[in-house]
């Protein structure tokens, strides 16, 4: 039987290879044409995605010493530079060192002193050089205590009267504030969180079988829910599959130009999952009729059918591989009218 | 009796203006109909199955509803088409059967019907309508309003006027319903770990109402009602999904809200290129269209006040135009008959008086027609009225006989007798030949009663308009023309006119010569009755011919897998350049079906052409030219066949063989693939003979289809069900009603769908998340095979046989002689495998039957009129040279027949019937005399020649009157009068021979048998 409808079919193929079709009823019944080129094309897809910060920008402020928070010149949310002043941590201990410091200061000057007139005595020799080496040690101490205490106070960082300066290690926000005027902090106590945005993080979930196709390094596209596309690279392809998803964590690293991405924002990532290079029409040009792929040439008014083979195809994109040359065009919308005028009055 | 009435003469005359009265007011409230509806008594069963395939459609649904209805009492015939989506199944019962009953009947079974299908699909009877019953076709058009809102507007404000006029018993509505889409985007849903039904039971859960019975406090007796209607569709974006910490998800998080239409149309109504909102209005079966349009009109006055202003109630289409033109045609032809055989009389009579007293017994006759058509419920239309046309010359005959043998006897009046004794003697004279007369022409038509479906409901009013008008005339001729010639006849002061006198020697100078050469004159007239007999074998036959309905239908067949988009640019371009001739008033289409309405899909489309009157045409001249103009025109749309007809002819065809062509040949069989492919070959074949156009096999396979099959074991390693994975397409994927949305009194439905892009995007459905119960999530590609294959388009049943359709119109040809071509033919060169058969149907049918029944009802006839004559004469020879006339007629008829081109139909035959019994009647009167006077003792030469003269008037008079009175008939190109035009041919052409026969050959015949004797 089947080979009774391939007879009937060869027969008609014979018969009626092209249909002739006007311009003006091109237009009407939705008939377009494009250029086969050789070109190449990537295909993408978009997944599903969550903004996350990049944790190599954030950065804890904490003080170095503890004490009672003395000024706090930034709230919540503020956008700081680097290096700006975030708060002043007045601290007991600060004040200890200052005090010894000045102690230490005095007992230099004295030493000082003491060391200037015994080396006027020696040198008048009424002195003998024991007591002028004791001296000049005396000083020296003096000196190594007062700069020992004052390598103390530097190592609480910047100083300003008894309470330490924290300044800002990054641009970004202050993403978190633990303390208010007067709480007192601890040392290694986190007081706030400076964020940076200018990059970010978007982990997107894409299901294993797309993954295998994607490479680290590649330039994808994330899609904010907007419209805006911002450029970013795949950085990591996690190397487990999420248990309850099933799907595999994918990062991708953008620069937050124009600050359009924000943490937890749900995206998508546009990534492109396969690309063919070679002689491209659109899939929607190509149809099967028994097991053979045809496509329509257009040739003045005329549509001639062409039987092609095509290799990799996709939703969007087919790649020919014989049976049509670069610059024919073939039709892509409308194709159901050309194919029923040839494979059968209304359809078979 | 006679001298009863001549006694109580005022007392007639009362009687008379009584008559005129009722009759005149008969007339006025008769209702009006194109032509009888001859579509059978069906029950139609809808099953909506959204989402099946054809194949399943036919399995689990058809053939079980099938199966159960075959089994009712009278049923003849059960016809389905299962499509994608869609079971209908037409339930047709024997003639006479009550629609109520069998729709009673229909509904019992139905129970048992619905116990046997699967429990969500839910059949439905068809509206009560017969296939005609598309009454009228309107569209709302607006500049400014979407097809959405002129939707709206359609279905709450003017359909419950509509559908309050008695008589409409549905609305086909097309267009998109409005409708609040819910978009959910399943990736959305992911993130939030939700799933499609969390959804849906957020939506079905917000908004409602409930009532809590009766609260009696100190304010007094309350209602108690609980209300959370959605009235707005930000109330729709605000329904809570997901609560946590007292913050909460909204759906529009996660989801589109949008106002949109009811997804998955299957069909659209455009005019002149654009789409509209289109309106089919369905009649109720036994309702009288005229009636019910004009009720419609006054309607329509209302409607158009309570519609805003910038919609406009367009009527595209109304089936009464074709009533109203029909019916004028034949009013027409009857008053142009009336003025025809008028003039005669006053020709032939050459006294006015008597003129006017025989042309005022026609008027009369038909107006007591008009009351005995009331009395038993007969409408007057095509066919019943056409009755009339055709017999007016006859029923002037009684009147005709009555008056002119007063009128002779006056002249005559020898024995000096008063008036009143002149007519009755002259009365009493004819009454009995003329009753016999006329009861020979009534017993004719008896025959015709005979008639079964098609051409019974066609025919039967026919015949009984014309045996209502002939008792008619005899009343008036009997009762009536005494009274009146007392009062309105005068002595004449001649008998004949000058022009008579004349004929009168013309005649019989021929006639002697004829008497002289008998015998060979006899031979030539053998001669030409046989050559008739050999030229009747090479007339073409047909049903009938077909009714110019002044409007075209074009049937565009698209291949199965266009969209909606494509089929409306077919249908617009096919409305634009049928509009490029300026004959074409409008152009329409309807594409696919409406909710209720025709088993098509979105690659079929119905264009009406609605032409402008018939005198305005110019570029053509008859319908069949412009076919053939928009034909030729047509033809570079690729891939798409077109078919022509007419809307009524459409329907008629359909309701004959469930096809809306003329030719349909079905293959029957069990294998659709080899019923298919035998159907292919038989196109072929079609395509091949002479006289085939718009030859078309259905396409019945072909249908791309996405079939998703879940994979079994898979799913049972996660807990899920095979329902879950259909759920997400029955529900999700089609767009089910989650709840409503509440606006005043109207209601929208709120729908849960899932988006376009997911809908139409292979890869999107691959990826469609599934969460199992545990919470995990898979995609759909993992849990179910998801291919493209090709099932099958339209699955037909007759009787529950599976069916492939080869349909073909037909042109230039008559559909008895193609029909017999293409038998041969296909014997020869079809093998069918056993168990395969191939029947023919549509016209062919009816016509097939119809002759059959005529190759017995015209020997009955011609029998019936020998034992009436034999009884009347009571002398074997006497009736057979009388019967002589009906091979004479014969002559006539065929060769008039043959010569104006026309095929052997039903009207035809009736025409035939009825000369039969005309020509009989001429025999009748002029051997009768001639017996008389051979009784009185005179020669049968002296007889002959006394009858032949006094005969030749009478006889000349109804032979003029009724071939005069079908003159406008056949010269009529108006609507309507195809159908009668076979009909006037055949009795023109027949009465023509026989009466030049009777005059001469019927002495010849009479002599030579009285000789032989």
């Amino acid at each position: 039987m089947k080979a009774i409808i391939l007879v009937f079919l060869i027969l008609s193929l014979t018969f009626a290879q092209e249909v002739q079709v006007n311009s003006q009823i091109q237009k009407k019944i939705g008939i377009k044409t494009i250029p086969a080129k050789y070109q190449e094309v990537s295909v993408y897809q978009t997944y599903p995605a969550v903004v996350n910060e990049d944790p190599t920008l954030s950065f804890s402020v904490s003080s170095s010493v503890d004490g009672i928070v003395d000024s706090l010149y930034v709230k919540q949310g503020d956008f700081v530079k680097k290096g700006q002043i975030l708060l002043t941590v007045y601290s007991p201990k600060i004040a200890d060192i200052q005090a010894n410091i000045e102690m230490a200061k005095v007992k230099v000057s004295t030493a000082k002193q003491v060391l200037d007139r015994e080396e006027i005595l020696y040198k008048e020799e009424v002195i003998p050089y024991v007591r002028y080496y004791n001296a000049k040690i005396e000083y020296e101490k003096a000196l190594g205590e007062l700069n020992a205490l004052k390598k103390m106070l530097n190592s609480y960082g910047e100083i300003k009267g008894n309470s330490v300066v924290l300044r800002s290690k990054t641009t970004g926000f202050v993403a978190d504030i633990k303390v208010v005027k007067g709480s007192p902090v601890n040392i290694g106590e986190q007081i706030m969180l400076i964020h940076s945005h200018e990059r970010l993080w978007v982990v997107a979930q894409v299901p294993f079988k797309d993954v295998e196709r994607l490479k680290v390094g590649q330039t994808v596209f994330v899609i904010t829910l907007t419209g805006k596309k911002i450029k970013g690279t795949l950085s990591y392809i996690n190397h487990e599959i999420d248990p309850k998803t099933r799907r595999n964590d994918v990062r991708v690293v953008v620069e937050n130009v124009g600050n359009f991405l924000k943490p937890n924002l749900f995206v998508s990532v546009e990534i492109p999952v396969s690309s063919m290079r070679g002689l491209v029409i659109p899939s929607s040009a190509v149809f099967v009729e028994n097991g053979k792929e045809f496509c329509f040439v257009k040739n003045n008014d005329k549509f001639v059918l062409r039987k092609i083979k095509t290799g990799q195809k996709d939703e969007k994109y087919a790649v020919v591989l014989s049976g049509l040359r670069e610059g024919e065009e073939v039709a892509y919308t409308g194709v159901v009218f050309l194919r029923s005028s040839i494979f059968g009055g209304a359809g078979e | 009796m006679i001298d009863f009435i001549l006694k109580f003469k005022a007392f007639v005359i009362f009687l008379l203006f009584l008559t005129v009265a009722i009759g005149y007011y008969s007339f006025k409230t008769l209702p009006i109909d194109t032509f009888p509806d001859p579509t059978p008594i069906q029950v139609n069963i809808y099953t909506d199955a959204p989402g099946l395939s054809a194949e399943e459609v036919e399995s689990l649904i058809t053939k079980k509803i099938e199966t159960v209805m075959s089994g009712i009492k009278d049923v003849t015939t059960v016809r389905s088409v299962s499509l994608p989506g869609l079971s209908y199944i037409s339930v047709f019962f024997k003639d006479g059967t009550d629609v109520y009953f069998a729709r009673r009947l229909i509904m019992e079974k139905l129970s048992d019907a619905k116990a046997q299908i699967p429990q969500q699909y839910n059949p439905i009877m068809g509206p009560n309508s017969s296939g005609l019953g598309n009454v009228l076709i309107y569209a709302l058009v607006s500049k400014n309003k979407s097809l959405v809102d002129l939707r709206t507007i359609q279905e709450w404000k003017i359909k419950p006027l509509i559908k309050a006029v008695d008589g409409v018993e549905e609305i086909s509505q097309w267009g998109p319903e409005k409708a609040f889409l819910i978009k959910v985007y399943p990736d959305k849903l992911l993130s939030y770990g939700l799933s499609l039904d969390d959804i849906s039971n957020a939506v079905e859960k917000n908004g409602g109402v409930a009532g809590g019975g009766f609260s009696k406090t100190s304010e007094g007796d309350l209602i108690v009602r609980s209300t959370s209607y959605i009235t707005s569709i930000q109330d729709i974006k605000n329904i809570p999904i997901l609560s946590e910490n007292g913050y909460y998800l909204k759906l529009s998080d996660v989801a589109d809200v949008e106002v949109g239409e009811i997804p998955n149309r299957r069909g659209a109504l455009t005019l002149n290129g654009e789409e509209v909102q289109g309106n089919i209005i369905l009649k109720r079966v036994n309702t009288n269209t005229k009636e019910l349009v004009d009720k419609l009109y006054k309607q329509f006055e209302e409607i158009k006040k309570i519609i805003p202003k910038d919609v406009e109630l367009k009527i595209l289409y109304d089936q009464s135009y074709l009533t109203q033109k029909a019916v004028s045609t034949v009013e027409k032809a009857l008053i142009e008959g009336i003025i025809l055989v008028s003039v005669a009389m006053v020709f032939y009579l050459g006294n006015v008086r008597s003129a006017i007293l025989v042309v005022l017994s026609i008027p009369i006759t038909l107006l007591m027609a008009f009351i005995f058509m009331k009395e038993v419920g007969l409408s007057g239309n095509l066919m019943s009225l056409s009755g009339l046309a055709i017999g007016i010359g006859l029923f002037a005959d009684a009147t005709v006989v009555v008056v002119e043998n007063i009128f002779r006897h006056m002249f005559h009046n020898q024995e000096n007798l008063s008036k009143v004794d002149i007519i009755k003697k002259s009365v009493k004279e004819v009454i009995k030949p003329i009753v016999f007369a006329i009861l020979i022409i009534i017993a004719v038509f008896l025959p015709v009663f005979s008639f079964e479906s098609v051409e019974g409901k066609y025919y039967k009013p026919l015949a009984l308009t014309i045996i209502f008008a002939l008792l008619s005339s005899l009343i008036v001729a009997f009762i009536f023309m005494p009274v009146l010639s007392y009062y309105f006849l005068e002595k004449p002061k001649t008998e004949e006119t000058k022009i008579m006198e004349f004929v009168n020697n013309f005649y019989h100078k021929l006639l002697n010569r004829v008497l002289r050469y008998g015998k060979p004159i006899l031979v030539v007239v053998v001669t030409a009755f046989v050559f008739s007999i050999w030229i009747f074998t090479k007339i073409g036959t047909e049903f009938a011919p077909t009714l110019n309905e002044g409007s075209v239908l074009v049937k565009s067949f698209l291949n199965p897998n266009v969209s909606l988009e494509e089929a409306k640019r077919v249908a617009s371009i096919v409305e634009q350049r049928a509009k490029e001739y300026p004959e074409v008033e409008n152009a329409f289409s309807n594409i696919g079906r409406a909710e209720k309405g025709e088993p098509e899909d979105v690659n079929y489309i119905e264009t009406f052409i609605i032409l402008k009157p018939y005198d305005q045409w110019k570029n053509f001249k008859r319908r069949e030219d412009f076919e053939n103009l928009l034909r030729e025109k047509l033809k570079d749309i690729p891939g798409v066949s077109f078919g022509f007809t007419q809307p009524i002819q459409m329907r008629i065809d359909e309701l004959l063989s469930g096809v809306k062509s003329t030719v349909a040949i079905k293959v029957f069989g069990d294998d659709l693939d080899k019923v298919n492919q035998i159907g292919h070959k038989v196109e072929e074949i079609v395509k091949s003979t002479k006289g085939a156009v718009d030859v078309e096999t259905e396409a019945q396979s072909g249908k791309l289809q996405l079939k998703i099959t879940p994979k079994k074991e898979v799913l049972s390693k996660y807990g899920l069900s095979a329902q879950d994975i259909l759920s997400i397409f029955g529900k999700y994927f089609t767009g089910y009603e989650a709840n409503y949305l509440k606006e005043g009194l109207i209601t929208f439905p709120i729908i849960l769908r899932l988006p376009e892009d997911y809908i139409n995007n292979l890869r999107k459905i691959e990826d469609i998340p599934i969460t199992t119960k545990d919470g995990y999530l898979l995609s759909l590609s993992e849990v179910a095979d998801i291919e493209i294959t090709e099932g099958f388009f339209k699955i037909r049943h007759e009787n529950g046989i599976r069916y492939a359709l080869v349909q073909s119109n037909l042109e230039g040809r008559d559909l008895g002689g193609f029909i017999n071509e293409l038998k041969t033919k296909i014997d020869k060169e079809v093998k069918l495998p056993e168990g395969y058969f191939i029947q023919f149907s549509g016209q062919f049918e009816n016509q097939e039957r119809a002759m059959k029944r005529l190759s017995i009802i015209v020997p009955i006839v011609v029998l019936l009129i020998f034992m009436l004559l034999y009884i009347n004469y009571n002398s074997f020879k006497d009736a057979l040279i009388v019967i002589l006339n009906v091979p004479f007629a014969t002559i006539g008829g065929i060769l008039s027949l043959y010569l104006s081109g026309y095929n052997l139909s039903v009207p035809a035959a009736i025409g035939f019937i009825a000369v039969f019994g005309i020509a009989t009647l001429n025999g009748v009167v002029l051997i009768s005399y001639i017996r008389q006077l051979v009784l009185e003792g005179k020669s049968v030469d002296d007889a002959i020649t006394i009858a032949t003269k006094l005969r030749l008037r009478p006889i000349l008079i109804t032979a003029t009157a009724a071939s005069l009175g079908l003159l406008p008939i056949l010269f009529s190109g108006d609507i309507g009068s195809e159908t009668q035009k076979p009909i006037a041919i055949v009795v023109i052409g027949g009465i023509f021979t026989s009466t030049m026969l009777t005059l001469l050959i019927l002495p010849v015949v009479y002599r030579l048998f009285t000789k032989g004797a």
